[in-house]
């Protein structure tokens, strides 16, 4: 192929990855030697926690989530998230869906509602953000049925008694009946007027089955 | 000074937009566009260019990232004014990088429609989900910004070996998914 047409497919490379690139440096998450060393780290922290938790498991189901700042590359702070907070938001999907259903009703509750940032969010609303649904079958060819990464704002679901229900459209026809498979969420985002989408991130698996 | 800052002041129709995005991100574009072209005049009125385009753009379009926005602005210019600067005449930089990715794209000769070139683009940004972020990093610095190994292994702290090894995988990796895309190699 010639030079002129690679550099046009090239030039089309998504803007997500223009900026990431353009922001990463050496030692931001993933990033550069000190990735190796905050793997050790991790892991040190990783056993210790583990040790931790089973001698208190009063103690490890207070962890907390907390808000972390979004640095870029020359110290600015462009943002917030926050982080780990699978211990104080419940997601619960409908235990099994029929295979003519073409939505799975994710149902998102806040366990401390009166918490910030749930708190603020109270009169706003929740969309879905990091997600996949995963085949847990054995014999499954294509273990990632679906997925998208980011802010999914067409899922959405308005903030009513410190949850809110969001629809998550899927293709049914193509899952199979009686397979189990398992919905993984990787962030929500707290929505509310006139603000910028907070970054909710935590760890949530949800396992459904489908019915004929 | 926030992005969406700028882009209200080029809705405004202020001319501190240019300005404001010159000051954030000129150095950013300069080192794109000095990427593509040698000499520093074309460097600064690629940039101009860019600044022009992006005024006559926003509004009507709202980029979301400004940055990548105002950079691929810069890029196409560059690119179109190095076509035009040297026919016959290769500028080391970018175009060593596009060399190194002939091999991967040897025989995809069917780019020659803009709907296949984009389901082409469409697989490249398909396979750079499956990479890790640095290696993401990587491969876009070096082919998108056209960076040199030098430069990718001072920013990302690595050696320039681990760079060049590092891009040579990905580029096999890269012919191998496109493979499996179903084009012919």
């Amino acid at each position: 192929m010639k030079r002129e047409k690679i550099s046009r497919v090239i030039g089309g490379i998504d803007e997500q990855y223009i900026q990431e690139a353009e922001y990463a440096q050496a030692g931001s998450r993933g990033i550069g030697d000190w990735g190796g060393i905050r793997k050790k780290i991790i892991a040190a922290a990783a056993v210790f926690v583990c040790v931790f938790a089973a001698c208190m498991p009063s103690a490890a189901r207070s962890f907390k989530g907390y808000f972390q700042d979004i640095l870029r590359w020359d110290g600015a702070v462009t943002g917030a998230t926050y982080q780990a907070a699978e211990q104080e938001v419940k997601i619960h999907v409908s235990g099994n869906m029929r295979q003519k259903e073409k939505k799975l009703l994710v149902q998102i509750t806040f366990l401390d509602p009166a918490k910030a940032p749930y708190s603020e969010l109270a009169t706003g609303a929740i969309a879905l953000g990091d997600y996949q649904v995963i085949d847990l079958s054995d014999d499954a060819t294509e273990h990632v049925i679906a997925s998208a990464e980011g802010l999914q704002e067409e899922i959405t679901g308005t903030i009513a008694d410190a949850g809110a229900t969001v629809e998550l459209p899927l293709q049914a026809e193509g899952l199979a009946a009686g397979k189990e498979y398992c919905l993984v969420i990787k962030c929500l985002y707290g929505i509310k007027k006139a603000e910028q989408p907070l970054r909710i991130n935590g760890d949530w698996e949800c396992r459904f089955t489908v019915q004929e | 000074m926030d992005d969406s800052r700028i882009i209200e002041l080029f809705f405004a129709r202020s001319e501190q937009a240019v300005k404001e995005l010159s000051a954030k991100y000129g150095a950013v574009c300069s080192k794109v566009a000095g990427n593509i072209l040698r000499h520093p005049c074309d460097v600064e009125e690629c940039l101009n260019d860019a600044y022009l385009g992006v005024w006559n753009t926003i509004p009507p379009q709202k980029p979301e990232r400004l940055l990548a926005y105002v950079c691929r602005i810069v890029r196409n210019i560059s690119i179109a004014k190095y076509h035009a600067l040297t026919a016959a005449k290769r500028n080391s930089q970018y175009d060593t990088a596009l060399a190194e990715l002939e091999d991967c794209f040897a025989s995809v000769d069917t780019v020659e429609s803009e709907v296949a070139a984009k389901e082409l683009t469409n697989a490249v940004n398909g396979f750079l989900a499956t990479l890790d972020q640095e290696s993401r990093v990587m491969f876009v610095r070096r082919y998108w910004y056209a960076d040199s190994v030098t430069a990718i292994a001072a920013r990302l702290k690595r050696s320039e070996n681990s760079v060049s090894v590092r891009l040579f995988r990905m580029r096999e990796k890269l012919k191998n998914y496109l493979k499996k895309e179903g084009y012919e190699l």
